[in-house]
């Protein structure tokens, strides 16, 4: 008889195994937010930048940087805000301008971010650019980045002796938000 | 991320209800599974068989650090908040364990008065991950923390799946001594480890752009082999069974157990497990990244002449200063060791005992007793100390309560029981039993169960 009480006990101990004083549904409430910077891009310009072989003045420069890192599965899922940050520094003594267009992989364009006016005899001049929603949903796609850099007419021809200088430093600051609902 | 972290929900989580240790089974006499874990048990029947894949079903495994209740607990705080509390509560030398076995067979028999033999099969998994606490901080926070350096030496991962032939005598000395050995054939079926990673990442202030970013002395290894599929589409249950049989990733390694009784009453136990060597020679992928590596991003050039590919050279410069090497050189793996002891006192008998028909050589009712277990892991060795008591009901039932303390928590209550019906023997085990009540608070139980058919000499 006693051993019968015994397995009884045990039993019910056994069978009164439950999951208490915790909420599942929490899971739909996780939201991690982090917020990864990287230096891009940097570039320093000089007047025998703006000039060409018979020192005439060019002053529209152009470069394309291949730029696949946005596709990954990561960031297409979880990617929440991007933004550009730029520092300037501008010795010419003209104004320029820099404007940054995505292309996808077959050069197509997927947008042009705000063109950037920098004054001229600036330094440490510091603009940071947020991607908009349309700009948000086409980076995805991103391949390859343009960037095209003005500088304008000015009253002193250029010479390639001139100690001028515009640069530039650029890196990207992405967004993630990581939600329970996400895919 | 959701994936990973819903992965690891129905994952790791069950498996944080299951313990390491099989401190209910060790010496629980009439199990035959017993002389697994020590080769020396006074094993007291005959013959044994066991029921084919039932004869021994285990689930352990274990986290140190965190249980269920640290994120889901009902409290009123935002979940965010616990786990960002649980992510920098852990440290590195907190881990993830999971070891399952099941017999495939298992057979017993009596070759004399003094010598027992039992041989048989069994698979066996078994993982460690450390929390690699730097590189989920790193994750957690982003790059936004400059300076703050973010090591890989937290990185440590042991995982493997082996078939294990065994054959082991057990030999009775003198009425004292009873000793055993057990030889083990090893097949690998996958080996996944990781060794030697160190290394660091962090990012400072950039001297010509806005961010310096920093790989510094970095060196680290992953070494895999045998089911290892790029793509898990790849995968066919038939290559599970054709891998274990084909013994192409072998090994080899013995189990030695004693048992020396002091009086009719008192005797002790010992037990050294799974000294054993696994040479992975072949589908060996192993990978090795080391160098050094800064940088503040790509310089433009804008040259009209040339154009260059900044992405290409970029991918080349950083693979030239931090290779990665995939070698296909075969390595060796180690088992993780385990040793037991006991101690156990026996006391109490039947008051009719004439009538009484017990079938072992121990006609007491009662036993206490101590039991001290340990395992090598990679980074710590881990302990567990155990108070159990027994006690017989009869000749159809025995029972073992114990109350360890181990790397888990400190009030881990188990409980095992084991029947005999006729030749039928049927055992249940588990542990960390109060956590029944909640099994979200627990950090750690086991759970072993089996079927087997035990015979004494009236067997032919």
């Amino acid at each position: 008889m006693k051993m019968y009480i015994y397995l009884m006990v045990l039993g019910c101990f056994l069978l009164k195994s439950c999951v208490r004083d915790v909420d599942f549904d929490q899971l739909d409430d996780i939201e991690i937010n982090t917020i990864h910077n990287f230096s891009l891009i940097h570039f320093d310009m000089e007047p025998s930048n703006f000039l060409d072989d018979f020192e005439n003045e060019v002053l529209m420069s152009s470069d394309t940087i291949a730029l696949p890192i946005f596709g990954g599965n990561y960031t297409v899922n979880y990617l929440n805000q991007a933004e550009l940050k730029y520092k300037f520094s501008n010795s010419f003594d003209r104004n320029g301008s820099l404007e940054i267009e995505f292309l996808d992989a077959y050069n197509g364009s997927l947008f042009t971010l705000q063109k950037i006016y920098i004054d001229a005899n600036i330094s440490n001049f510091e603009v940071t650019q947020e991607f908009d929603d349309f700009e948000l949903q086409r980076v995805f796609d991103t391949e390859r980045m343009v960037v095209n850099l003005k500088l304008s007419n000015g009253s002193n021809p250029l010479d390639q002796n001139q100690t001028y200088l515009f640069s530039s430093q650029m890196a990207l600051l992405l967004y993630y938000k990581v939600k329970a609902g996400d895919d | 991320m959701i994936k990973i972290m819903k992965l690891l929900f129905f994952l790791v989580f069950p498996f944080i209800c299951f313990s390491q240790n099989m401190q209910v089974l060790y010496d629980f006499d009439e199990i035959p599974q017993t002389l697994l874990l020590n080769p020396g048990t006074n094993y007291s029947h005959d013959y044994f068989i066991g029921f084919p894949l039932l004869a021994g079903i285990s689930i352990d495994g274990g986290a140190t650090g965190l249980n269920m209740y640290d994120i889901f607990a009902d409290d009123g705080r935002s979940i965010n908040d616990k786990i960002s509390d649980v992510i920098y509560g852990m440290d590195t030398k907190d881990s993830f364990i999971v070891n399952e076995k099941l017999d495939i067979f298992s057979v017993g028999l009596r070759l004399s008065e003094n010598d027992f033999f039992s041989f048989g099969m069994y698979e066996e998994f078994d993982a460690v991950l450390y929390y690699p606490s730097d590189i989920v901080q790193l994750f957690y926070e982003g790059t936004t923390n400059l300076n703050k350096e973010y090591s890989v030496e937290g990185a440590n991962l042991s995982a493997e799946i082996l078939g294990v032939f065994h054959a082991g005598v057990t030999h009775k000395v003198n009425e004292n001594l009873t000793i055993g050995g057990r030889l083990k054939l090893y097949s690998s079926l996958l080996n996944a480890q990781t060794k030697n990673n160190r290394g660091t990442f962090y990012t400072s202030t950039g001297t010509i752009n806005f961010y310096q970013h920093h790989l510094v002395n970095f060196d680290a290894t992953i070494q895999t082999s045998g089911l290892i599929y790029k793509d898990e589409d790849d995968f066919e249950p038939s290559d599970f069974t054709r891998k274990m049989f084909s013994f192409q990733n072998p090994g080899i390694g013995f189990d030695l157990g004693f048992t020396h009784q002091f009086s009719e009453q008192l005797y002790v136990t010992g037990s050294i497990l799974d000294i054993g060597i696994v040479k992975n020679s072949e589908d060996v992928y192993s990978y090795n990244i080391r160098g050094d590596y800064d940088t503040e991003g790509v310089e433009l050039e804008f040259s009209p002449d040339v154009r260059q590919d900044y992405w290409r050279d970029f991918v080349e410069d950083l693979w030239s200063k931090l290779p990665l090497d995939t070698l296909h050189t075969s390595y060796n793996s180690f088992r993780p060791i385990k040793l037991n002891a006991s101690v156990k006192y026996s006391f109490g008998k039947p008051y009719y005992e004439d009538c009484f028909e017990s079938s072992t050589d121990d006609p007491y009712l009662n036993s206490i007793g101590f039991q001290l277990y340990t395992i090598k892991r990679p980074l710590v060795q881990m302990f567990d100390a155990t108070l159990f008591y027994e006690r017989r009901f009869g000749s159809m039932l025995r029972t073992k309560l114990t109350y360890s303390i181990d790397s888990y928590s400190y009030s881990n209550i188990g409980l095992g029981l084991s029947t005999k019906f006729g030749p039928v023997n049927l055992y249940v085990l588990a542990d960390n039993l109060l956590y029944l009540q909640n099994i979200a608070k627990a950090n750690n139980a086991s759970f072993q169960f089996g079927i087997n058919f035990i015979f004494d000499k009236k067997f032919p």
